[in-house]
């Protein structure tokens, strides 16, 4: 089997990367070994038949009408003055005093799994629980006979979008963390659709377990945002945290989306990288 | 910095003082390899057109934020790129998955009359197979002619990694390309791993 130095090895040759004494001490390592020859071969073969490509272009009627899109767009721009720091929209401050307020605000680190409609036609909510010192999830079914639980949320099918995830989370999430995260932000949504402030949506969410939110980091937080600003819907008013999960090697922080009638749309965040996991717009 | 760099960098800061046709110039310096990336990684020539004017428009929005530190190409290509990724998970959530366009472009004078359609068909099947790490590794490296270095800036990912996912990209595409074509094709080596 090869391992990670001979495969670099292999690249660096096939490349061209290497010259001198280098080059030759990885051609005789390279010849030393059938398995080697073969991939470099390979390697080689691959390469040249993709570089043989000539690369696509855009037709006249493409190039038209991308210049006449961002023509508007560069005009809409400068019309607002966009490219000033201290100019961002104006939606982005709430957000700035929230990443800020969220750090001392218990929230709600939540992960629902179903939803289920119980005999007298309201939507009971089944959840995992995110255990703090463990690895694992495990399943909780919220109910007004907790022990020193609040009453359970009480959401009128009707007045809620039809939407709803239908499949478990934990069916999905170990073959699609993509499915899994949006899941579970649809299942937030629906829980908070409407929500109009930070108090709405942790009273809304309240049933969970809370949790403290002092590892989210703040910067990280307001800096993904704003950066991903020109990728969320137009006309964002303000945005409320959810709630956020730490996965192996990433923070997912779940955000909802005020578009001016309170929660309507919601992103999934890695805030590791600042990338869109997922989104419901 | 190389020439094109420092016009690049000339035109940003002429476009942030309020000229427009800075940018203009500076979308046509680059369009043809955005789009170019952008349908190597979604196959599709609508998402491609669609990937490339978002790009543009992430870069006019935050062209403030461009500090100069690398080349402008650089941050347009990992823009250019993370915007393909974000066309790739809408794809992936899509419930009715589109079947991909034909490759074949609309005008004709940018038909490439030299290269054999099929075996580029091949190819850019194989392509769409790969995973989007794999992909773009390729499609800058191999496709775009870009150098591992700037691949690495590019998608913010170790120099190994780079390789690495080169060598594995490679491997599939020789996989697959050799189950599309004649079995005795000899572009799979025989190391059976």
């Amino acid at each position: 089997m090869m391992n990670d130095i001979d495969r670099n090895l292999v690249t660096d040759l096939a490349e061209g990367l290497l010259s001198g004494s280098a080059a030759e001490e990885a051609t005789a390592r390279i010849n030393s070994n059938p398995e080697l020859v073969a991939s470099y071969l390979e390697q080689l073969a691959v390469i040249e038949h993709l570089r043989s490509l000539s690369p696509p272009q855009m037709s006249t009627k493409e190039r038209s009408a991308l210049h006449s899109n961002l023509t508007k767009e560069l005009g809409f721009q400068h019309n607002l003055e966009p490219t000033s720091k201290t100019k961002r929209s104006l939606w982005l401050r709430p957000v700035m005093g929230l990443a800020a307020a969220c750090i001392f605000v218990a929230a709600i680190v939540v992960i629902p799994s179903s939803l289920t409609t119980s005999s007298d036609g309201t939507l009971e909510v089944a959840f995992v629980e995110k255990q703090e010192n463990s690895d694992t999830f495990s399943t909780t079914t919220a109910s007004p006979a907790m022990a020193g639980a609040p009453p359970i949320v009480e959401i009128q099918p009707e007045s809620q979008p039809e939407s709803m995830p239908d499949t478990p989370i934990e069916e999905v999430a170990a073959s699609d963390p993509g499915l899994r995260s949006s899941n579970i932000l649809e299942s937030l949504l629906y829980l908070t659709v409407g929500a109009t402030s930070q108090d709405e949506v942790n009273i809304l969410l309240a049933e969970l377990n809370p949790l403290d939110l002092s590892s989210l980091s703040e910067s990280s937080f307001t800096e993904c945002i704003m950066e991903r600003e020109p990728d969320l819907p137009n006309g964002v008013q303000g945005v409320l945290l959810l709630g956020y999960e730490e996965l192996d090697d990433l923070t997912v922080a779940y955000l909802g989306i005020d578009l001016g009638a309170g929660i309507e749309k919601g992103v999934a965040l890695n805030l590791s990288t600042c990338e869109i996991i997922d989104y419901s717009y | 910095m190389t020439d094109r760099a420092d016009r690049d960098l000339a035109l940003i800061e002429k476009y942030l003082t309020g000229d427009h046709d800075a940018f203009n110039d500076l979308v046509t310096a680059h369009e043809e390899r955005v789009f170019a990336i952008c349908l190597r990684m979604l196959h599709n020539r609508e998402a491609a057109l669609d990937a490339t004017q978002d790009t543009f428009l992430t870069v006019l929005r935050k062209a403030d934020s461009f500090r100069g530190k690398s080349a402008f190409s650089t941050w347009l290509y990992r823009v250019t790129v993370n915007t393909c990724y974000d066309h790739l998970r809408r794809e992936k959530r899509s419930t009715s998955r589109q079947i991909p366009e034909s490759y074949d472009p609309s005008d004709p004078r940018s038909v490439d009359l030299f290269d054999a359609v099929e075996v580029r068909q091949e190819i850019e099947d194989a392509l769409s197979r790969l995973s989007s790490e794999f992909r773009a590794a390729v499609v800058l490296v191999d496709l775009q002619g870009i150098s591992i270095d700037q691949a690495s800036k590019i998608l913010d990912t170790p120099v190994g990694t780079i390789k690495s996912r080169l060598f594995r990209a490679r491997r599939q595409l020789a996989l697959l390309l050799g189950n599309l074509r004649d079995p005795s094709n000899p572009l799979i080596g025989d190391d059976g791993e």
